[in-house]
């Protein structure tokens, strides 16, 4: 990582900013998880989600997608959460395009690509924000895209808005291969957890398991399934 | 200072008739303590439909002008686009400028109301890679009658810029309670002159100052003054982030 990359980017991106803390080190054990699940079934598609906001499904995602890309994965993160995207702020990434302009330009999405701060690690942001999300996001245009990251790469990690609050999250669910759902210990209410959960078991998603991220523990993320 | 939106070039809108209107413009501004001009002129208006080249020939003009003149003054080009369905399309023809080569895109609503396709064609804009800068959303009605649109365009990133006369009341007291509005909520950021003559449209921004101190203290009058407009003309993105003086919402002002 050079020295100006690491200056544009958030620290808590820890498993590139601080590789030897604890909270890099459940990163790297949550890739090892999916790994092992998917031996029973491929998951080349995997979205990350929560009941409600803030619970830090952008930061497991990232994070998570950097270790992927480390492990040797030819690895896309794409922020699909068009209501408070952030991925281009994590990695310091321009955002004047990216999802919703290869949404409305398909045949051309590989151009909205951009390089991630690791080899391997792609990125796609989530482009200018549409009046209507959801409409862009469920529609067959989104579900084909998905189809097509994934034979372009090796693993597809999504990042998407919280299920409680918006359609997005649930319709997205359709178009992957597994759900990671993140709670926040401490902070987020069980209740909007517990709704998340159902919201997605209605629709049949397969749902991979919970990440705990807990700020109290002062070390991040810490997943159990 | 900087003024994010002037009308300077003389002869090409509503503006400026003469090469002494515009210097008189641009001394009153220098005088001021502004350093930066955005050029605007109206197109796609009906009235005044300004095209490329036209525009082109005016900028040069007056660049050379207030280069003889001796004045310290920068010229930025840009283009006030009035709302019409079919901006994107015009843009990528070539028929619309953007201001320089900020990325900004400056768009007026009509006055009256905020037509259904709205949102539907900034939305196309940005997706030609441009930010969207509202010209004066305060004077638009629609806007004051239906404040959930202010949300979603909010949602959208969009920006908006209030003319310094909507804040003094020049424009009535509806589209003054609109301005206030418009700040507190988080979609005007910023604020310009919209200037067009020395004396019923004058490019004095430090004349707005007191007011927006006096509302919301010194650090959010220099943002709006100072802060916002020039993150804008280094082409960065202006985002909104808490401020406690404000508090229960958001804030204007840059990372
Ligand atoms: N484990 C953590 N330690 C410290 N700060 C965290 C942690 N997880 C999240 N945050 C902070 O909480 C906020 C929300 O995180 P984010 O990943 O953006 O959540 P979400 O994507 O679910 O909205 C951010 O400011 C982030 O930096
Ligand atoms: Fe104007
Ligand atoms: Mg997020």
């Amino acid at each position: 990582m050079s020295p100006e990359m690491s200056q544009l980017m958030d620290p808590k991106l820890v498993v590139l900013t601080a590789p030897r803390s604890v909270a890099a080190e459940q990163y790297r054990a949550l890739r090892t998880n999916l790994e092992f699940m998917s031996v029973s079934g491929a998951l080349a598609r995997i979205m990350v989600t929560s009941g409600t906001p803030g619970t830090g499904k952008s930061l497991t995602a990232s994070n998570l997608a950097i270790a992927l890309a480390q492990a040797g994965k030819n690895t896309l993160l794409v922020d699909a959460d068009l209501r408070r995207p952030m991925v281009h702020h994590l990695f310091g990434n321009a955002n004047l395009s990216g999802l919703t302009t290869a949404l409305t330009r398909p045949d051309e999405w590989e151009k909205y690509v951009q390089r991630g701060p690791v080899g391997g690690l792609s990125v796609l942001t989530s482009g200018p924000i549409p009046p209507n999300p959801s409409e862009l996001l469920s529609s067959p245009i989104m579900m084909d895209l998905l189809g097509q990251f994934s034979r372009n790469y090796d693993i597809v990690i999504i990042d998407t808005s919280p299920v409680v609050s918006f359609t997005d999250a649930v319709a997205l669910s359709q178009g992957v291969d597994g759900v990671i759902l993140v709670v926040r210990a401490g902070h987020t209410s069980r209740k909007g957890d517990l709704k998340g959960k159902e919201r997605l078991t209605q629709v049949h998603a397969r749902f991979l398991g919970v990440v705990l991220n807990d700020i109290a523990m002062q070390d991040g993320a810490y997943s159990y399934y | 200072m900087i003024d994010l939106h002037a009308h300077v070039l003389y002869g090409i809108d509503d503006g400026p008739r003469t090469v002494h209107d515009t210097l008189g413009v641009i001394r009153q501004a220098a005088s001021d303590g502004t350093r930066s001009i955005v050029a605007v002129a109206h197109a796609n208006d009906g009235h005044f439909n300004v095209i490329p080249e036209q525009y082109e020939r005016a900028f040069e003009i007056a660049c050379r002008e207030i280069a003889s003149a001796g004045l310290n003054v920068q010229l930025i080009p840009a283009m006030e686009v009035r709302l019409g369905p079919q901006l994107a399309e015009g843009y990528r023809q070539g028929r619309f400028l953007a201001m320089g080569g900020t990325g900004y895109f400056c768009v007026e609503l009509p006055p009256n109301d905020f037509p259904a396709y709205t949102l539907d064609t900034l939305f196309e804009l940005s997706l030609e890679g441009l930010r969207i800068l509202l010209i004066h959303p305060e004077r638009n009605r629609g806007l004051r009658r239906r404040p959930e649109l202010m949300e979603r365009l909010l949602n959208m990133e969009i920006l908006g810029v209030a003319s310094g006369g909507s804040l003094l009341g020049q424009f009535g007291p509806e589209v003054q309670a609109a301005t206030w509005q418009l700040i507190e909520g988080g979609l005007i950021q910023a604020v310009a002159t919209d200037g067009h003559s020395i004396a019923k449209r004058p490019l004095r921004l430090s004349a707005y100052e007191p007011v927006l101190s006096r509302r919301y203290g010194d650090p959010v009058a220099e943002s709006m003054l100072q802060g916002v407009p020039s993150h804008v003309l280094a082409g960065r993105p202006v985002e909104l982030i808490p401020h406690p003086r404000i508090g229960w919402r958001r804030f204007f002002g840059a990372r």
